[in-house]
């Protein structure tokens, strides 16, 4: 053994180790097939038994009735019974030459048989001179009988042989296969398990076998619990959609690992569900690396998605401030002519700055989210209306009733579909006016937000539009109810209502 | 300052805030006349077309059409009409689609009112004006090499196309129903011309420098 996968004492010399695993394995067999063997000889012997009894008796009953005709003397009973012995013998060499499972044992009846058969013929008849032809046929029927049975037997051993062997080589691969081997019955208590199992799933032997499979390597409460329940109603109808599953299964320390496994149905003579034959393979290091991609996909998509807004309103800004700058430039001449055009581009000047200088925070926000957390709702609300009010030049009034203590994702899920909604209002509505409206209560918040521009048919537009979709996930994610109403040239209206279940419980 | 006929002025930009400010700025200056205002590419093209303004002052990335493509439509249904591109971008790409489109003038939005209204004077006087970062492009342009394989055949581009798309001689030979020593002799020719010894390396040229469509 070059190479030995099963190896824990480096000092011991592995050859030794795997030899003395093969005797024990070897005993293991030869115990194992014993026992196959006296099980196999208790089924079929008995009525054999009975057979020979029964013979014996009617035998005894024949030489009885024969001795109170007259026909035999009572020293001549002695000589009838060895030759019904012998009758008896042979009979039952023809009984079980009609048995497959008994015919090796004809050898052992049919000897015995034609000695006692001739040696009954011979006293009977007085032959005397029968008894060196008596002791020559029997001679020859022992050699050739003992050259058939030498043969017989060869094969057999040779056929015990193979089967052992075979025996020995399936239990090694079972037992150190790198996969999880096991039979479950029809409930999924554990029938069998392979030692590969065991040492993964960190159980002993007796903790797991005849033990259901829920409680042991499935956790009661997971979903694989449930898979499995399923599995167990359905093999037998839908089999194909139970030929592999990919579960998530527990070790006796806790510690969860995936499996994906393939199941394999065994029938019992009846074609009823016996066993489950499931083997496994531990897919935990897949998972995990999958589960590692597909978080830094989402990382990924989100830093995109913060990218481009960190974008857009850098943009956002970049415009707004060449606007300003343009209007201040110009405002000594606009002042010149007419005072009044000039107040109103000074407002507007102020108005942009302090829409640039919203949008540079809100910016802020989108490059380190975490900062959101810690912001107050109303100040993000109003930084929104600002920046919406100095770059698309719509009005956004904020009306905030009451005060608001909201959950922090409560607080960003809100500030984001207000953003959503504002964005439409700036791009797309055409709006000459928009209000924001925070209600605060004590069971929840409703955030209103609704403009006067030309609306959108309900309808018609696709819902993945204008980002709708995107505020119905925000407020799905905190439970709350999202209504959006427009018709065309009506406006839209944006309603956010969400109940704090848990201040509910506090009062 | 008087001028009998005021500069008739258009402005596209999908930006209510910068329209909002240069029409500002217009309306402090008598020559200039604040005609109309499209928020994206088509409508641009719409208003154009009643409009019939002498100068548009056109953003270049907008929803709907970009300000290139509405250029280009503009110049080529009235050629009269003068576009100015006003924009963020200094990239290298919008200079040149912007000027190949054919307008005028290149300005970038950090321009003062100042430069912004004399550009708009000069293009209505038939004069160009560029930004000084779009004028280094061009400049960075003309000092450019030229990219290689310029005094390639039409049957040579041809060729080289169809080894772009990856295809083998075997394959080109029987698209262009020629034999195989003909496609041999013009790949060697433009391994030649572009001054490569590999397939490989003339494809990722051409790709490189779009020597073929």
């Amino acid at each position: 053994m070059p190479e030995d996968k099963y190896i824990n004492n480096p000092e011991e010399d592995s050859e030794d180790r795997y030899t003395r695993h093969t005797y024990r394995e070897l005993r293991r067999v030869r115990l194992e097939l014993r026992r196959q063997r006296k099980a196999r000889r208790k089924i079929q012997t008995p009525p054999m038994r009975y057979l020979f009894w029964g013979l014996i008796l009617i035998l005894w009953a024949i030489l009885i009735f024969l001795y109170q005709q007259h026909h035999l003397a009572t020293d001549e009973l002695w000589k009838g019974f060895v030759l019904g012995l012998g009758i008896i013998f042979i009979i039952q060499a023809g009984v079980y030459y009609f048995s497959p499972s008994l015919r090796p044992h004809i050898i052992g009846r049919i000897i015995p048989g034609f000695i006692l058969l001739f040696v009954g013929l011979g006293f009977f008849f007085n032959l005397n001179s029968w008894w060196p032809l008596t002791l020559v046929l029997a001679g020859v029927a022992v050699i050739f009988i003992s050259v058939f049975l030498q043969r017989e037997i060869t094969r057999r051993r040779l056929t015990q042989e193979t089967l052992r062997e075979s025996e020995v080589k399936y239990r090694h691969i079972i037992d150190n296969a790198n996969s999880v081997i096991m039979e479950m019955g029809t409930t999924g208590n554990i029938t069998f398990i392979n030692k590969f199992a065991l040492n993964f799933f960190g159980f002993q032997e007796g903790e797991i076998l005849g033990h259901n499979a829920v409680g042991t390597i499935v956790a009661p409460e997971a979903a694989a619990a449930v898979d499995l329940e399923n599995m167990m109603r359905n093999i037998l109808t839908a089999p194909e959609s139970y030929l592999h599953s990919e579960t998530e299964n527990v070790r006796k320390d806790g510690r969860k690992v995936w499996i994906a496994w393939a199941y394999k149905p065994i029938m019992d003579e009846e074609n009823n569900l016996k066993e489950i034959l499931c083997t496994g393979i531990d897919r935990t290091q897949q998972k995990k690396a999958e589960e590692i991609a597909a978080n830094e996909i989402k990382e990924k998509t989100a830093v995109e998605e913060r990218t481009r807004l960190a974008r857009d309103l850098h943009d956002a800004v970049s415009q707004t401030l060449f606007s300003t700058s343009l209007i201040a430039e110009v405002l000594p001449r606009v002042w010149e002519r007419n005072k009044e055009d000039g107040l109103k581009k000074l407002e507007e000047v102020r108005q942009q700055t302090r829409g640039a200088l919203a949008e540079m925070r809100t910016l802020l926000f989108e490059l380190r989210p975490a900062a959101l957390a810690d912001a107050d709702l109303n100040d993000l609300l109003r930084q929104l209306a600002e920046s919406v009010t100095g770059r698309a030049r719509v009005p956004v009034a904020l009306e905030v009733d009451g005060a608001c203590e909201v959950p922090t994702d409560v607080k960003i899920a809100l500030y984001r579909i207000a953003q959503e909604a504002l964005n439409n209002i700036a791009k797309h509505s055409g709006a000459s006016r928009a209000k924001v409206t925070l209600h605060c209560r004590s069971d929840g918040i409703a955030l209103d937000i609704i403009d006067n521009g030309h609306g959108f048919d309900m309808n018609r537009e696709a819902t993945g539009s204008f980002g709708l979709n995107n505020m119905k996930e925000r407020a799905a994610q905190i439970g709350a109810a999202l209504n959006i109403s427009s018709n065309l040239d009506q406006g839209t209206e944006i309603t956010v209502a969400w109940h704090d279940h848990a201040g509910e419980a506090k009062q | 300052m008087t001028q009998p006929t005021p500069i008739r002025i258009m402005l596209v930009d999908d930006h209510m805030v910068v329209r909002s400010g240069l029409s500002t700025v217009l309306a402090v200056y008598d020559d200039m006349q604040l005609v109309g205002e499209a928020g994206d590419g088509e409508e641009a093209i719409r208003l154009c077309e009643h409009l019939q303004p002498d100068i548009v002052l056109m953003d270049l990335v907008m929803p709907k059409m970009d300000g290139v493509t509405a250029t280009r439509t503009i110049k080529e249904r009235w050629p009269r009409v003068q576009v100015i591109a006003l924009t963020s971008f200094k990239e290298k790409e919008y200079v040149e689609g912007a000027l190949k489109a054919g307008a005028s003038g290149y300005l970038l939005k950090n321009v003062s009112a100042d430069e912004l209204v004399n550009a708009i004077r000069r293009a209505a006087a038939g004069q160009p004006s560029l930004s000084p970062e779009a004028a280094q492009v061009l400049i960075q342009k003309v000092n450019e090499p030229p990219p290689p394989g310029q005094d390639m055949t039409g049957r040579e581009r041809e060729i080289l196309a169809l080894m772009v798309q990856g295809f083998s001689n075997t394959e080109i030979a029987e698209r262009l129903f020629v034999s195989q020593s003909t496609v041999k002799f013009h790949v060697s020719n433009v391994l030649s011309k572009l001054g490569v010894t590999g397939r490989t390396e003339a494809v990722a040229l051409a790709v490189k420098h779009h020597l073929v469509s």
